[in-house]
């Protein structure tokens, strides 16, 4: 059973188009991150399956179309942007609220609160929170139910170092527990450690989408250095291998196939009466797979 | 589910301080005015108008049901109708209404709430409004029959049609315009200056037929048409032999008109939120 299927999704503000012809289906299980510089669509591409904004053309389903839209959403927790709660209600009244909402059968309000470090100030009024805390809040709502689906709109934006962290140890003990999950973010290295798969967007166009394996390639990024730089240079220009070469801050950076391991460029350079005097190899980051796919 | 939303609304603002606060002007608002009646009989009978003899004439029975009506008519105005454009506007300036939308709730299920929340809340007053006439009234009729009790006791039928009418306009305008400062200025703009302008200055200058007193505010208050009108029976009767109609709608065409505006601003409303991104 698919979760979500969307098809030919397009919507425009005016003369911009947030979003183009945006085609994508999650399975049960999946854990997508959707990236995207400001203005790609993100957010906008949130909006339209969760009901709140109108798509030009296009449509979406949710769990095969098995029920209205609106009951779909009880059985997901959504955090979009920023919380939005009833400033003079306490926090414990407002998540009273969405589970009266969502008829959720044991809301378990207590646990949740526990779970987000809240019970100490449940019974504050809302508009007394910090950002932190509203941000802890909005989670706790969205575990309102135990959702099968988790939609997550930059749920890290606006807190502080401390509260990052804390937010980003609540989604990755979620995402353990075989919810299905699609994360609007930012911060790409959060992306790479907890999603199964990515979707990245420019100007409102999907320009790729898959599993995130599949859209980190295999090549492998080398830095060297060596007293004799141009000799080097020259030297790894004659191995096949070697894809692409050039240099940064004094450092060779050799983008090289997974076949040419370290030992063996030390071993050439060092018959070739080089000494190497730095080696480092690594694989490309999603973020750099991301810069470049959008730049 | 009239439950289920009723609740919802209910969980939401019974705790807000303008809800809490101008419902509670109201409740002590409505007897404490008329009961500044009481001090006709203070006043030597010789210094009133004959058609009042004192207190009595206002808040016994049977007519303390109409200016205890009339009274209400402003009260539900200036209160009523603000709460109504409140609980529309605040939805939107906290951006809650996205909330509960993304919580499961459908677009007309959230509308749907809030003609509902207006519904119980015009029983409310209304019911308040029959225990005021009725422990007023009593209070201040030598003779009470039980028939002189009930005498027009209609107009709590058509109170509460009027409070739904006031309530669905703040309810429109609120959604229209989704800005608190805004609506609650247009809401009260059109009520006292706008439409008064248009229906005196425009429409019956222009048109000079009945149809200037069929607009939306008009309609509401000829629900509960002031108790002075018969008291001013020769103007009234002067217009009429003047321009060939009543000043005033009948109760009967009140109703209908009142009915229809209820209709078309629940129902615009909805085309709106469901027309509208959040």
């Amino acid at each position: 059973m698919s979760i979500l299927h969307i098809e030919q999704l397009s919507k425009s503000y005016g003369r911009i188009q947030a979003l183009n012809q945006l085609s994508l289906t999650v399975e049960k299980g999946e854990i997508w991150g959707i990236l995207g510089p400001n203005g790609s669509g993100k957010t906008t591409t949130l909006g339209i399956i969760t009901g709140i904004l109108h798509a030009d053309s296009g449509y979406y389903q949710w769990f095969d179309g098995h029920m209205p839209p609106h009951i779909a959403r009880r059985h997901m927790g959504i955090l979009l942007e920023t919380p939005n709660f009833y400033p003079w209600l306490s926090g414990l009244a407002n998540l009273t609220l969405i589970a009266h909402i969502k008829q959720a059968a044991r809301p378990a309000l207590k646990e949740l609160l526990e779970l987000v470090g809240l019970v100490p100030h449940m019974h504050a009024p809302f508009r007394t929170y910090s950002l932190g805390m509203k941000q802890r809040l909005a989670l706790a709502a969205v575990l309102i139910g135990d959702p099968e689906v988790l939609i997550l709109d930059e749920p890290t934006n606006g807190l502080d170092p401390e509260g990052i962290a804390e937010v980003r140890a609540i989604i990755q003990q979620i995402a353990t527990q075989g919810h299905t999950i699609l994360m609007a973010s930012h911060i790409l290295d959060e992306v790479e450690k907890t999603c199964s798969h990515v979707a990245i967007l420019k100007q409102g166009r999907l320009l790729a989408s898959g599993t995130v394996g599949s859209l980190l390639t295999d090549d492998v990024e080398i830095e060297i250095a060596a007293a004799q730089l141009e000799q080097l240079a020259a030297l790894l220009r004659t191995l096949p291998q070697v894809r692409q070469l050039h240099r940064r801050n004094g450092i060779l950076i050799a983008q090289v196939d997974k076949h040419l391991p370290t030992d063996r460029i030390n071993q050439l350079a060092f018959q070739h009466g080089i000494v190497l005097t730095h080696l480092r190899a690594r694989k490309k980051s999603l973020e750099e797979e991301f810069l470049a796919l959008t730049q | 589910m009239l439950w289920y939303l009723l609740q919802i609304e209910w969980i939401k603002f019974r705790t807000q301080k303008a809800f809490q606060i101008i419902g509670l002007l109201f409740l002590v608002a409505m007897p404490s005015i008329i009961l500044v009646a009481r001090m006709l009989d203070r006043v030597a009978t010789d210094d009133l108008p004959p058609f009042i003899g004192g207190a009595s004439a206002i808040i016994g029975f049977p007519n303390i049901w109409k200016w205890l009506g009339y009274e209400a008519n402003w009260l539900s105005f200036l209160a009523l109708g603000f709460i109504s454009i409140l609980f529309i506007t605040t939805e939107f300036a906290h951006h809650t209404i996205r909330q509960n939308i993304l919580c499961g709730m459908s677009r007309t299920q959230w509308l749907g709430g809030k003609v509902l929340f207006i519904l119980a809340l015009s029983i409310a007053a209304t019911l308040w409004y029959v225990c005021c006439a009725v422990s007023i009234g009593w209070w201040h009729t030598d003779k009470v029959y039980w028939n002189t009790i009930w005498r027009h006791s209609e107009l709590a039928y058509r109170y509460l049609l009027l409070n739904m009418g006031y309530m669905s306009f703040g309810l429109f305008l609120g959604l229209l315009i989704r800005r608190t400062g805004l609506s609650i200025f247009l809401y009260f703009a059109w009520g006292l200056f706008i439409e008064s302008a248009l229906r005196w200055g425009v429409h019956f200058t222009r048109f000079h037929n009945r149809s200037f007193l069929f607009y939306p505010i008009n309609a509401f208050e000829d629900l509960l048409p002031p108790p002075f009108a018969e008291i001013a029976q020769s103007y009234a009767d002067e217009f009429a032999r003047e321009h060939g109609f009543a000043l005033y709608l009948t109760p009967t065409e009140a109703i209908f008109t009142s009915c229809t505006y209820i209709a078309l601003f629940v129902g615009l409303s909805w085309w709106r939120l469901r027309k509208i991104d959040l």
